[in-house]
């Protein structure tokens, strides 16, 4: 067997979405971080008091807690020179023609809200910068009472609602970032699908940062009620700009008894995002709780879906797609808690590594003592396509109970010379056959996207294997 | 004697200091084994490098998992006395072998090789008199792996050991039954710091078979926990064949930590058979080098747990050569409220082009106490590589179970059968057929089998 040949690498095609626009912000809070920007915030959003105390409570976890040291190298954050909040528009718009022209424009670009006029979508909301400016949902799930809206309006409407339930899931002083979060929070999706109410397509939120040295933390809380349904799909861009800018959202979602739940994201930052995201559900009596989540941009990505299952029946399945090209760095995975018998699980992890990036799959396993009968099963493959690339898995398994089904597996592969060479003695060149290559590896998470995701998700692969691959 | 007694559990002050009087106690141990001076100066040189070594923290990935706080906090370092110790057992008396070296306590030492061996150059010794009589040999391969520095525990291991073996196989030669080394607790219940350096020239080959030896029981009734560190150093050249098994049975009080390297040459093929039996705590490093082209290691850890037992495999397989090989097989019963740790990691440099490395972790759990946390970890930086990982735990299957008693086996012998059978994949593995027959009777014994039967 001969080493495959490297081809000579090209500059990197474009960042496609690498377009900002000029518009001067109508409120931009000068950079850093204090009580007083805090406190200035909430103010601006007119919140209740509560919420104020949890945000500055919320700060203090943040100012108290050392930077994680591990993961990826996160000493390129200044935490003194960001803005913590910027708001291009006053309004929450629920017309898509009121929605200011610059920012139609963008998300125009983006394709948005194509999907939504094609009737293929429950609902949309769209984030730019720190605050929603436009959320939508169809008529009839109104009527059944399904609440789709931006997490500041669901305060303002529904106080006692959103109350009950936020920071429930992932406690102010979880980790630094959900600190973070919680202090200067804005924006996100709110949803609460009542009873036995299944919304039978997605629901979807787009998140763009516009502004330089711009801190998004959208606050995303999702409420399945018993026997409801839900898919919620999330994507998100930013222009390249010289310097950093940091997003760090916080994703709460409770599936009530016999709920399913999916959560989609395909998140294609610019290079120069640090992301950083804690996501975490809470499965109840045989509720179903799944993860899809795609991970193609950022400078660095650390975001581990987490799913506990907490009650016998539940299902928490996390399906991860992960590529990293140059100057990126991938270190994603899954954790899923086993605190109850007749508890299951799958993890799929599929990651690319190229053009010198590096890929981490990280994942936690825990089943907890008397959670009998509990079935998992972890599998990641990782795929690399040069020898300038770095692939990592650190799955970690915590099993204290004796009657439970744990398996894992990983592998890490190139493209191999035999599918490659029987795919251009079928006459196409390298590279066509190593995206179909690359194609069939990621095939089983991207089949199970909603299609134009599907279509989207295998067009930024490409796009990102262009030039990084002979 | 107090200003020598050593806490070896890491403390929340990484930086504590070591007491004053160790380098003292060191002097004392070289001239009671009548070392020459440049060996009391290598165990000095090892002292330093250990006061300036902090404690491992507990927060690293390889220690957060470890009860630190079953390591003796006051253990007194002694130079070793005449021999007191524990007799190793008969199942550890080999019939048929090449060698045998055998402490028994402090420095109550027996030692025998085959004259057709010694005649060929094989050398098998204790380590203080081979570095008196073959120092060149000796300081050609001691200290040739980073064993001596892996952490504060592996600078400590080569200042402070009284156990020590030096096996040298000369090129070309290849020893056809297995060689014998057998250490042993000091019956006071004192610290053990054994020793062991094999070296196998080029195109040789040797099996070494290590038994480390306690009573079966507790060995102190003082609530303080014995402690046995063992360092290894294997080193094998161009083409050498390495077989090395590593048989524990400490006492049931021991807190036991094992510092292991081993360098694979060219071409070199070597397995480290490592077995857990007894102790309390008992922590096993061992790592995997392949920085020559074309070496293979096989790693085979098997163990069986029970009562609160804490086993650990914290295991590295470092490939920065091309065209090596590696593969880890770990296997394990739990029994009662006994806990195993495999946390394994592939490691790939950029040079390690066409390597093939695997690990399997397979922990079986025969009581509702008993857990596992298997964490096979790949760090992989070359891409024309073959690597993957596979690791499991649950308990003995109900199907399994049903079909051997649906034909007429009963329940406690189609127990033991699976058990058997989940195990044989390693013990099947060692060649040395005496060894296996001792690891069964070993491990039916640790288990209490025929143990709870699982019915479903």
């Amino acid at each position: 067997m001969t080493t495959a040949q490297t081809a000579p690498v090209t500059p990197r095609s474009e960042y496609e979405f690498g377009f900002h626009d000029d518009v001067e912000a109508l409120v931009k809070l000068p950079k850093g971080l204090s009580a007083e920007v805090v406190n200035t915030i909430s103010d601006i959003k007119e919140e209740p008091e509560w919420m104020r105390g949890l945000r500055l409570k919320a700060l203090e976890h943040f100012n108290s807690r050392p930077m994680p040291e591990w993961g990826g190298a996160l000493d390129g954050i200044d935490f003194n020179d960001i803005h913590y909040y910027v708001r291009a528009t006053d309004r929450d718009e629920s017309s898509w023609e009121d929605v200011p022209e610059y920012i139609k424009d963008t998300y125009d670009k983006l394709g948005i809200p194509e999907a939504e006029k094609q009737g293929l979508l429950a609902g949309v909301g769209a984030q730019y910068d720190s605050e929603v400016v436009y959320h939508n949902i169809r008529e009839d799930l109104e009527e059944k009472g399904v609440l789709f809206l931006g997490t500041d309006q669901a305060l303002r409407e529904h106080p006692e609602l959103v109350r009950e339930y936020f920071t429930t899931v992932i406690p102010p002083n979880d980790n630094k970032f959900a600190a973070l979060n919680t202090a200067v929070w804005s924006g996100g999706s709110f949803i609460y699908v009542p009873s036995g109410v299944e919304v039978d397509i997605p629901l979807q939120a787009y998140f763009r940062i516009n502004s330089e040295d711009m801190g998004q933390f959208e606050r995303t809380l999702i409420i399945a009620d018993e026997g409801a349904s839900v898919h919620y799909v999330e994507g998100c861009t930013a222009p390249i700009y010289s310097s950093d800018s940091l997003h760090s959202a916080v994703v709460e979602i409770i599936c009530k008894p016999g709920s399913n739940v999916r959560y989609t994201t395909i998140q294609n930052w610019s290079n120069n995002v640090y992301n950083l995201v804690t996501k975490r559900a809470v499965a109840q009596r045989d509720a179903v709780m799944t993860w899809v989540d795609g991970n193609l941009g950022s400078k660095l990505t650390m975001k581990y879906p987490a799913v506990y299952l907490m009650e016998p029946g539940a299902h928490g399945e996390v399906l991860s797609i992960a590529s990293a090209g140059q100057g990126q760095h991938q270190d994603a995975g899954a954790k899923i808690v086993h605190a109850a018998p007749h508890t299951t699980s799958v993890i799929t992890s599929k990651s690319l590594s190229m053009d010198g990036g590096r890929s981490t799959y990280r994942g936690l396993l825990k089943v907890y003592e008397g959670a009998e009968h509990c079935r998992s099963n972890v599998r990641c493959d990782a795929l690399m396509l040069d020898e300038h690339s770095r692939s990592d898995t650190y799955p970690t398994m915590e099993i204290d109970e004796k009657q439970v089904d744990i398996g894992h597996e990983a592998t890490v592969s190139k493209v191999g010379e035999e599918q490659l060479f029987y795919l251009m003695a079928r006459g196409l060149s390298e590279e066509e056959a190593t995206k179909m290559i690359v194609n069939g590896f990621v095939e089983p998470i991207i089949k199970s996207l909603p299609l134009e995701y599907a279509v989207e998700m295998n067009r930024l692969i490409e796009l990102q294997m262009d030039g990084a691959i002979g | 004697m107090s200003d020598a007694a050593l806490s070896l559990a890491p403390t929340d002050d990484p930086a504590a200091e070591l007491p004053a009087g160790l380098a003292g106690r060191v002097d004392a141990i070289s001239n009671t084994l009548d070392e020459p001076s440049w060996l009391r100066d290598w165990r000095q040189q090892a002292l330093r490098r250990a006061a300036e070594t902090p404690w491992p923290s507990l927060k690293e990935e390889t220690w957060r998992r470890t009860p630190a706080g079953r390591l003796p906090r006051r253990a007194v370092v002694s130079p070793p006395t005449p021999a007191n110790g524990v007799v190793p057992e008969h199942i550890f008396a080999p019939h048929a072998r090449a060698g045998l070296l055998y402490h028994v306590g402090g420095h109550g030492v027996d030692a025998e090789l085959r004259s057709d061996l010694a005649a060929a150059g094989v050398l098998l010794a204790p380590l203080s008199q081979a570095a008196r009589e073959h120092p060149q040999l000796v300081q050609r391969w001691l200290g040739s792996t980073h064993a001596p520095s892996f952490d504060r525990y592996g600078a400590l291991g080569a200042a402070l050991w009284t156990q020590g073996m030096f096996c040298y196989i000369p090129p070309g030669v290849q020893v056809d039954h297995s060689i014998f080394h057998l250490t042993s607790q000091p019956g006071d219940g004192s610290d053990l710091w054994a020793y062991t350096l094999i070296a196998a020239d080029r195109e040789s080959a040797v099996s070494v078979i290590e038994a480390g030896a306690g009573p079966a029981g507790d060995l102190r009734d003082d609530g303080v926990a014995p402690f046995v560190h063992h360092s290894v150093e294997l080193a094998s050249e161009a083409a050498a064949n390495v077989q090395f098994a590593m048989v524990q049975r400490w006492s049931h009080d021991t807190a036991a930590l094992t510092t292991a390297v081993a360098e694979v040459g060219r071409d070199a093929r070597l397995r480290y058979n490592s077995v857990s039996i007894g102790a309390d705590l008992d922590k096993q490093r061992i790592d995997l080098e392949l920085d020559q082209p074309g070496g293979h290691a096989d790693l085979h850890g098997v163990f069986a747990g029970r009562g609160r037992q804490h086993i650990e495999h914290i295991t590295r397989q470092h490939h920065n050569g091309v065209n090596a090989s590696s593969e880890l097989l770990v296997r394990g019963v739990l029994t009662d409220e006994s806990h195993a740790v495999q946390y394994g990691v592939i490691r790939i440099d950029p040079e390690g082009q066409k390597t093939s490395a695997f690990q399997t972790m397979r922990n079986l759990l025969l009581d509702e106490g008993a857990g596992a946390d298997p964490i096979p970890v790949l760090e992989i930086e070359a891409d024309d590589v073959k690597c993957s990982h596979a690791a499991a735990v649950g308990p003995v299957s109900a199907e399994q179970l049903f079909y051997l008693q649906s034909r007429g086996i009963p329940p406690e012998i189609a127990e033991r059968m699976v058990v058997r059978g989940f195990l044989a994949e390693i013990v099947d593995g060692i060649a040395d057929e005496h060894l296996r027959e001792v690891l069964d009777v070993l491990i039916e014994e640790q288990l209490q089998i025929p143990h709870t039967v699982v019915s479903e």
